[in-house]
């Protein structure tokens, strides 16, 4: 059953005894709630994928509910739980699904090291697949979604996870967060997409998500083989976007330094990021225009790597 | 005071302590004692992959590098090696045994 | 207690190879408690041991071998402090003994794997202790700035001196000049763990408890020397300890005669009764029987230490307030095991007093340490 389907076929408010449980990538979530704001923006970016009302086994087991104690009287907020502990300060109560979101990643961030997790975004097409690999604020977010709606299959925005077993990019799509200035460029560069509303003033400025397109919801359990990283980095007004192949000891130095989780899974880290990195194309890209940064892209990606 | 005499240092590097991965000139080093990823250029790549998992003296090694790099061994040589050493020893890719 | 109302997460380390039967509420139970415990790399250990990792929810085993990386990676980093110790220390200073997850570690016990190592618990003879400290000072370790009050807490009452940390790498070293506070009420010789203790292969000047030494520390960290609360992962290690020393020539024999020569028959005593009770450990008959006849604490005392640590060892769900009664308890035990009543009393005030007063919010790590050296 996918999760619009069950929010039809049930009250909703059934999710508050048991929970709700979804499937995000390769995790499954437990999630309790009581708001149903929360629960409706979770099926309107999150409908096409699988859930259920019975239990399964959840890698994450996850609560959003507004305070309780005396603040709540005078000020309304929302509070996360994982496994029962609330690992941040509350949020504003309207707040409630950008904190459940985070708090998600954040989850992720300091759990699943089952995957190398690089911070990046990724693509595929004809199965191969595109990383984009930055730190907050350098443009990739942007860079994914747009790719996302010209051609290209978004496997994550914030999450390039690696499968050591056998190098694949498992997918992760999810609600893509634009900040500030990166929300009116999507609108205008994406007019007909999903844009949830905008939260003003949250801690990273305006928040607003995107929804990725919904094949590539349908398709969140395909993996893809990654072969091409490209470092983006946006510079405001640069008309032609400058593309550089980049030596792969500086490929590979630049992603340990990038990866969530590389100094804690050892070798293994090592093992599977330099296998990325030998099967894969190195650039770093600069760009200030999404669809001259699209065409580059198209450029490189045509052929195979060499 | 230890070390002072060229030669009078041995080293050596087993083999089990460390992965690489060689990217044309540069090389990534996983060293497993300290869970420590490093970036080594070619000369430095050279000498930990050319030291026998035996303790062997710097004149040895000086030598043996020298003649793998078509150098005339010469003191500036000698120096060079040596701080290289000091370097991988302090990485702790390399050990030292004193006299 | 019928193994049928058990936490999910004990099931699961008596008979591994059950969890494929788990419910997924069992699982969630399960799952969640494992990691609020630190113990979900070594259940999941424990469960492809028994064969069954493959035959798990995939949910699950994603989660059971995603644990082993942190361990993994504490380990890596302990193992590397080891060795730093070591070359900071010179051969004149003699020999050093680690203690707890260290000692797993270096001397390869199979009980280290999925264990999460935070600290190096070093012992060392009291009369070198102060050259050990000097010598790590000298090499770049620093200890942490502490206001008279702690300076004297450790110096005076404690069975160790204040941690020291290097800079660079962070990891705390406690060393320790016996096993237990200076006031504790029991007093364990160290002199006689020094002369039955091991050496480490490979590690010259390194060596280990001798594995009854072992085991006994470790019950006596767990049940004298803490507040009892959230040592599943103690009682753990002393299940593991039990389950693999059991195949040691002579070990059942010589453990109850050597836990009266050290003083530490009670910890042994209650060290069997849970292991066995909680994880089912094997334990041969005659062996508890002897330790029940000679360490066992007056009835009405045993019923109740059997109450309280049956509910505040497994691992607790929701909050009762018999089971926060009990924790309550056991800590109040503990301090009272560690300290004369004269000086308990100002001790426990000053504490509360730091709790309400914030003076430890600069520290917050500290304070941590403190609170499970204390507790």
């Amino acid at each position: 059953m996918t999760l619009t389907e069950l929010m039809h076929a049930q009250d909703r408010r059934g999710c508050v005894g048991d929970g709700l449980f979804y499937r995000s990538g390769p995790f499954i979530i437990a999630l309790r709630t009581r708001l149903a704001d929360t629960l409706d923006l979770l099926e309107q970016f999150y409908g096409p994928c699988w859930a259920s009302r019975d239990p399964a086994v959840a890698h994450f087991q996850v609560e959003v509910n507004s305070a309780s104690g005396l603040r709540r009287w005078w000020r309304t907020q929302a509070v996360f739980a994982l496994d029962g502990l609330h690992p941040f300060e509350p949020f504003p109560r309207e707040h409630a699904f950008p904190l459940l979101e985070w708090g998600l990643n954040w989850s992720i961030a300091t759990r699943a090291h089952l995957y190398l997790m690089l911070h990046a975004g990724a693509l595929e097409r004809n199965g191969q697949a595109l990383l984009l690999p930055a730190m907050p604020g350098a443009g990739k977010s942007t860079l994914s979604a747009a790719l996302a709606y010209r051609g290209w299959r978004l496997l994550a925005d914030e999450f390039g996870l690696i499968r050591p077993a056998d190098g694949a990019i498992v997918p992760l799509p999810r609600a893509i967060p634009l900040k500030n200035r990166s929300i009116p460029v999507i609108r205008e560069f994406l007019p007909d997409a999903f844009l949830g509303p905008v939260f003003p003033k949250t801690r990273k400025g305006d928040v607003a998500h995107l929804r990725p397109p919904l094949p590539s919801l349908e398709r969140q359990t395909e993996p893809a083989q990654p072969r091409w990283i490209t470092f983006p980095r946006f510079v405001p007004g640069l008309r032609r976007p400058q593309l550089k192949r980049l030596e792969k000891s500086l490929g590979f130095t630049r992603l340990a330094q990038n990866a969530f989780n590389y100094r804690l899974l050892g070798e293994d880290g090592f093992t599977t990021l330099v296998r990325l990195v030998r099967e894969c194309a190195c650039f770093s890209l600069e760009y200030g225009d999404l669809d001259a940064a699209i065409a580059l892209i198209a450029e490189i990606t045509a052929d195979a790597p060499g | 005071m230890k070390g002072t005499t060229p030669g009078g240092d041995r080293y050596l590097s087993p083999a089990d302590t460390r992965v690489v991965a060689t990217w044309g000139a540069e090389s990534s080093v996983y060293c497993r004692r300290t869970g420590d990823t490093h970036l080594l250029s070619i000369l430095p790549a050279e000498l930990l992959a050319m030291l026998p998992p035996e303790p062997t003296d710097l004149e040895t090694i000086t030598t043996r590098m020298a003649r793998s790099c078509a150098q005339p061994v010469t003191p500036e040589w000698t120096a060079r090696i040596r701080s290289m050493l000091d370097e991988l020893v302090r990485l702790e890719l390399v050990d030292r045994l004193p006299e | 207690m019928h193994p049928a109302k058990l936490h999910p997460l004990l099931r699961g380390a008596r008979e591994p190879s059950a969890v494929v039967h788990f419910s997924a509420d069992d699982w969630n139970r399960c799952l969640r408690a494992a990691r609020t415990e630190r113990v979900l790399a070594r259940l999941g250990y424990r469960i492809a041991d028994a064969g069954a990792l493959g035959r798990c929810p995939a949910a699950a085993r994603d989660q059971l071998i995603a644990a082993r990386a942190y361990p993994g990676f504490l380990q890596c980093r302990i193992a590397h402090e080891v060795s730093q110790v070591r070359r900071a220390l010179p051969a004149a200073d003699g020999d050093l003994i680690l203690l707890k997850g260290a000692a797993y570690h270096c001397a390869g016990l199979p009980l280290t794997r999925g264990r999460q190592l935070r600290d190096l618990d070093i012992l060392v003879p009291r009369t070198r202790i102060d050259a050990f400290e000097r010598d790590l000072l000298a090499a770049g370790w620093e200890s942490q700035p502490l206001d008279e009050y702690d300076q004297r807490y450790y110096r005076d009452w404690m069975h160790e001196i204040p941690p020291l940390r290097h800079p660079q790498r962070g990891v705390e070293v406690d060393l320790h000049h016996r096993l237990l506070p200076l006031t504790s009420r029991l007093r364990p010789d160290p002199d006689l763990l020094w002369e039955s203790a091991l050496p480490v292969a490979g590690m010259p000047g390194v060596r280990v408890l001798s594995p009854v030494d072992m085991l006994l520390h470790t019950a006596t960290h767990l049940f004298h020397d803490g507040a009892i609360r959230g040592g599943l992962n103690d009682l753990w290690d002393i299940d593991e300890l039990l389950r693999h020393f059991a195949a040691q020539p002579a070990f059942w024999e010589t453990l109850p005669e050597r836990a009266a020569r050290l003083d530490l028959g009670r910890p042994l005593y209650y060290g069997l009764l849970f292991s066995r009770a909680l994880l089912g450990t094997p334990i041969p008959a005659a062996v508890l029987t002897e330790v029940g006849r000679r360490f066992a604490p007056a009835r009405p005392v045993n019923a109740l230490m059997h109450t309280l640590v049956t509910r505040a060892l497994p691992p607790q769900e929701g909050r009762s307030a018999l089971t926060g009664l009990a924790n309550w308890l056991l800590y109040v035990r503990s301090h009272w095991l560690r300290m004369p009543p004269h000086l308990l009393l100002p001790h426990l005030i000053r504490k509360s007093l730091r709790r309400l007063g914030g003076l430890d919010q600069h520290s917050g790590r500290r304070v941590d340490k403190r609170d499970s050296l204390r507790t």
